[in-house]
């Protein structure tokens, strides 16, 4: 028997709760996070709180990702590549 | 640690937890959620014939640039149960400890109204209290009837 519930959510399903939260309580997750809101039931400010964590969480390792690739990128020499020579840039004058 | 990890723990935590024959426990709801396997929930909640009830919740969260998660939420409360009505901040409570997320940890006692600072309570590292540490306390005051700062060993100023 297996004593545990396991429901693994994707970001897609994480944005689909965000909204279904906004929407029962005509309230933007921004005016969730800043503010203190007693009508949100224990649960969801719970989860709330969870779900805007996962999508900064998400939003952080693309950064990263993103920001790796770009280091990857410059620190790339082409083959065929040199410095600059001062004839490249005459049609520039 | 991770999600795998963690769920290894519970269970061996949860084989070695003595049950009340008074208690029914529901299934512990796990939600693994990006970025996979360093975030997840916890929802569990347990309930006694007499009414009571604990309800339990946990947080993880990646720590960023690090392949690890950290508690991040977590919210033990142990008092009347509210069913069917949704559980609020304003409900009853014998005990709640909780960490919102960014905020130190506090405790309610007796009463949802004050919330309990660390620098008001001694002989309790509020920010470290585990799960079935908080389990064990609760079963342990429902057979002893020991108030639950005793068996807790903590003192409120």
């Amino acid at each position: 028997m297996n004593f545990f519930e396991e429901t693994p959510l994707t970001p897609e399903e994480v944005e689909r709760r965000l909204q279904e939260l906004e929407a029962k309580y005509h309230l933007s997750s921004e005016d969730f996070r800043t503010g203190e809101h007693a009508e949100v039931s224990e649960d969801d400010q719970f989860e709330w709180l969870a779900y805007l964590d996962s999508r900064r969480q998400v939003q952080a390792m693309q950064e990263d990702l993103h920001r790796a690739y770009l280091s990857h990128l410059s620190q790339q020499r082409l083959p065929d590549s040199r410095p600059w020579t001062e004839e490249q840039f005459q049609f520039a004058a | 640690m991770d999600f795998e990890s963690y769920k290894r723990r519970f269970r061996e935590s949860l084989g070695r937890l003595a049950a009340p024959r008074d208690c029914k426990a529901e299934r512990p709801r796990f939600r693994p959620l990006p970025p996979h396997p360093y975030s997840w929930m916890l929802t569990w909640e347990l309930r006694f014939e007499d009414g009571k009830y604990i309800r339990a919740k946990e947080h993880y969260s990646k720590i960023r640039g690090r392949s690890e998660a950290r508690r991040l939420y977590f919210s033990f409360h142990y008092g009347p149960d509210p069913a069917p009505a949704e559980p609020m901040a304003s409900d009853p409570v014998d005990i709640r400890i909780d960490k919102q997320s960014g905020q130190p940890p506090h405790m309610h006692y007796n009463g949802p109204g004050d919330h309990i600072g660390q620098d008001r309570v001694s002989g309790l590292a509020l920010e470290d209290v585990e799960l079935f540490d908080f389990l064990k306390g609760i079963f342990k005051h429902r057979s002893t009837k020991h108030p639950i700062h005793e068996v807790f060993g903590f003192t409120i100023r």
